[in-house]
Parts: C-alpha cells; sequence; structure tokens
C-alpha cells in the first residue's frame, strides 16, 4: 500500500511535537528532571500546558521521548574513523573513553538528558528506559560485538547475550564516572591516596576489559 | 565495622556530636519507617507529611534530625548500606570456595531475599541510580570512605590467596565488581517487580544459573589471577 501523504494538519502536529521535545531537553538537561517543569515549557514556547500533554499524556511520558531522542543521537560503538576501528575492538573502546569529555561537550544536551535517565530519574522511569535500551540497543552493542567475534577479538567460549551486557554494564559506570566529576571518588584515587592520571585509569580499565572478554 | 539494621551505630553512647542514646533511638526509629517509605514509595512520592503522621510526632522533628528531604534519603541510604552484610560475611561453607565461590554466594542471594530484605537493597539502588546527581555524589563519596561492604578487605583477601590479580590498583577492581553488582540487583529487583519483563531480544526468559555462571566466567577472567 503506498503510504499516504500526509495532510497539512499532521505535518504541523508533527513540527509542534519535534518543537516541544527540542523545548524540553533543553529544560530537563539544565534542571535535571524535578527541577524542569511543564509549565515553564509551555510559557517558553508559548502554547498551554495542556497541547503538550496531549502529545505526551505525562511529564515521565515526555522525558521518555526526550530520552529515546538523545540517546538515538549519540554514535553508535562502531562509529569511530576508520583508522580506530581497523586497530580492532579494544582500540574502539579506548577511543570512545579517551574522547568522551569532546563527545560530551560536542552535544551537551542529548548527553546531559542520556544521564539523566541513567542515574536521575525514578526507579520506575528507569525500568522503562531500560527497557526501551534492551530492546532498541541504541549503541548497537550486539553488532559490536558481533565484529568483535568475527575478527576474532572477543573470546567466544561464553554467550555473546551475556558479553555484551557485562561490558555495557561496566563501560556506562566507568563512563558516568568519568564525565561526572567525584562521581566515583575511588576511581580516580589510587589505593595509595594519590590522584591516578585520566589516561592511566582508561589504560588499566581497557586492560582489564580485554582479559575479561577478549580472547584468550 | 558492621553494624545489623536495627542496631544503634558504633559509639552510639555518645554519637559524634554527643547524641544521647534517647535521641539516637529516636533517630533509628524515624530513618527505619523512611527506609521502608522510601523503597515502597520512591523518592519522589514519599512525604515527610506522612512519614510524621505514622510515627506520631511532627514534621519539624523529623527535620529537626534531618533537616531536609535530602538529608533524611542520605542517612536512611546510610543505615540501610551499614545494615546489607559485607562480602566476606558469607557462610563458611562458601569462603572455602575462595573468592569466586564467594561472589557466586552473593548473586545467587538476590533470588531468595524476603520482600523485607529486598527493602534495604532498594534503597541503596535508589541511592545509585534514582536521586539526582549531587545526591549521588554524596552516596558515592560514602561508599569511598566506609566501604560498607567491606570490598577493600575482600579484594585484599583475595589478592593473598593468589585468586586476584594483583598487577591492577585495587581500587579499579572494587569499582568493577561493585558496577557488576549494582547492575545485577537492579535487574533483579525488576524481574521481582515485573516478572520476566526482562528476556532475551529472541523472547528466550534468562535462566538465573546460567547468567550467573556467564557473569562469574567473565569476571573471572577480568579481574582473576591468570
Amino acid at each position: 500500500m503506498k503510504p499516504r501523504r500526509k495532510t497539512g494538519t499532521q505535518k504541523r502536529s508533527l513540527v509542534k511535537r519535534a518543537g516541544i521535545l527540542e523545548t524540553a531537553m533543553k529544560h530537563f538537561a539544565e534542571r535535571g528532571y524535578d527541577g524542569a517543569r511543564v509549565e515553564d515549557m509551555a510559557l517558553e514556547m508559548g502554547i498551554s500546558k495542556g497541547s503538550i500533554f496531549q502529545h505526551f499524556k505525562t511529564k515521565p511520558g515526555l522525558f521518555l521521548a526526550c530520552y529515546q531522542k538523545g540517546i538515538a543521537a549519540i554514535p553508535d560503538y562502531l562509529d569511530v574513523p576508520a583508522e580506530v576501528k581497523s586497530k580492532g575492538f579494544f582500540e574502539v573502546l579506548r577511543f570512545w573513553l579517551e574522547n568522551a569529555e569532546t563527545q560530551h561537550e560536542e552535544n551537551p544536551i542529548n548527553n546531559r538528558v542520556v544521564l539523566l535517565g541513567d542515574f536521575g530519574v525514578s526507579m520506575e522511569l528507569r525500568r522503562e528506559i531500560t527497557r526501551h535500551n534492551a530492546s532498541h540497543d541504541p549503541y548497537a552493542i550486539r553488532e559490536f560485538v558481533r565484529w568483535g567475534i568475527e575478527r576474532g577479538d572477543l573470546r567466544t567460549d561464553t554467550d555473546p547475550e551475556f558479553l555484551a551486557w557485562f561490558l555495557h554494564w561496566q563501560w556506562e559506570s566507568f563512563l558516568a564516572a568519568l564525565l561526572v566529576q567525584g562521581l566515583d571518588p575511588g576511581l580516580f584515587t589510587g589505593s595509595n591516596g594519590r590522584p591516578i592520571p585520566v589516561e592511566e585509569r582508561i589504560r588499566q580499565f581497557v586492560e582489564l576489559l580485554r582479559a575479561g572478554v577478549g580472547r584468550r | 565495622m558492621k553494624t545489623p539494621a536495627g542496631m544503634p551505630a558504633p559509639g552510639a553512647q555518645r554519637g559524634k556530636r554527643g547524641r544521647r542514646p534517647r535521641t539516637e533511638i529516636k533517630r533509628n526509629r524515624i530513618l527505619d519507617a523512611a527506609i521502608q517509605r522510601f523503597a515502597t514509595q520512591g523518592y519522589r512520592a514519599m512525604l515527610v507529611d506522612e512519614l510524621a503522621d505514622e510515627l506520631g510526632i511532627s514534621k519539624g522533628s523529623i527535620f529537626q534530625h534531618f533537616e531536609s528531604k535530602e538529608g533524611l534519603f542520605l542517612a536512611a541510604f546510610k543505615r540501610a548500606a551499614l545494615s546489607i552484610p559485607a562480602w566476606l560475611d558469607a557462610p563458611p561453607e562458601w569462603k572455602q570456595k575462595g573468592f569466586f565461590g564467594i561472589v557466586r554466594y552473593w548473586l545467587e542471594r538476590p533470588a531468595v531475599l524476603t520482600d523485607q530484605e529486598w527493602i534495604a537493597f532498594k534503597v541503596t539502588l535508589m541511592a545509585v541510580y534514582s536521586t539526582d546527581l549531587s545526591m549521588k555524589r554524596n552516596v558515592m563519596r560514602f561508599m569511598a570512605d566506609r566501604d560498607p561492604y567491606g570490598a577493600r578487605d575482600f579484594i585484599k583477601w583475595g589478592i593473598e590467596r593468589g585468586e586476584v590479580r594483583a598487577d591492577v590498583d585495587p581500587e579499579l577492581i572494587a569499582s568493577m565488581l561493585g558496577w557488576m553488582m549494582e547492575r545485577y540487583e537492579d535487574r533483579m529487583l525488576s524481574d521481582r517487580q515485573t516478572p520476566q519483563l526482562f528476556r532475551y531480544p529472541d523472547g528466550r526468559p534468562e535462566q538465573a544459573g546460567r547468567r550467573i555462571e556467564q557473569l562469574l566466567e567473565l569476571l573471572r577472567g577480568a579481574i582473576g589471577r591468570s
């Protein structure tokens, strides 16, 4: 069946929806989940609060839509320069860790909303987000792991699905600690109490991941 | 080091700020009720007014002890975290199995916890995942300073037994172990509240035993001594 062309009203509605999302993301990123108010967003856009709820039903629903938009805009694991990719699985991981801050600053609003969704909303909303991520695989980690296995960089004696989880859990936690200063105070202070340079920590972390999931 | 739930914290006779025992008892009574409410209602829906009603005290008296809702939550979290057994509190028959035997023991445990026992876990998970970032900073600061689950001792023990690698800073190993456990408990808690929410993308239900086996294998590879 040929898709019907969108009518003028539908188009207007889509444009409006996109506008709401953009404003909402800015508010969430700047003020956090609780601090962001739908009334303020409506005020800024010169529309009614009811009209926002017409599109997104509830505040959690609005946040979820923002999160999905934010995470979709963050590059996949394999979106790296060709010369990095040619060096294999663990160099790709290292590339993202070393460029985490640059990547974050290039698109602070998207990244901030994603960070909020992972660490700053209610457990119920977080569960929705985890479910979304489990089915949408927003960073294409399954493809990344498959690629690593095909290259012979990864071990094949464990289930790739578990390997992907393990990797992603470690990865997300390390990244959050890296981006939010002081989130894991022990991590960047050695057991002797002296600060550890970030590059050194990244090197050690990738080394441990290699030992865990790399081909033996 | 460890304080079981329901007991006054070490030094309670005269607390840090010279708290008297009666004040300490009241404080803990407020905290135990708060832990329960935060866990069942969530951070935002938990109302200090209702907590005060339940305890038959005034709202002001709660704020006298904890200053703000944030302060109350932080104190509730600390109490919950200190009530959870440390890594090395595993039963002797599991300790005999060594470092990864102990990890297995704790990985298997969430499946048999009662709802009541889950309450403390839930509050610690909320603290990590579900408050704002400034709260999370305080939470992580406490974890680093107090090390409530004795992760440092545990890793030291594993290194001395020759089971854990000694060529990497133990702090990084402690972080990785903690992250895995947090994420795992988070998943278990979700499974418990919404059974079968998490399945494989192709629809296979997860099998707990196999899941633990695989995670242990990956963890052993990463931090175990080869």
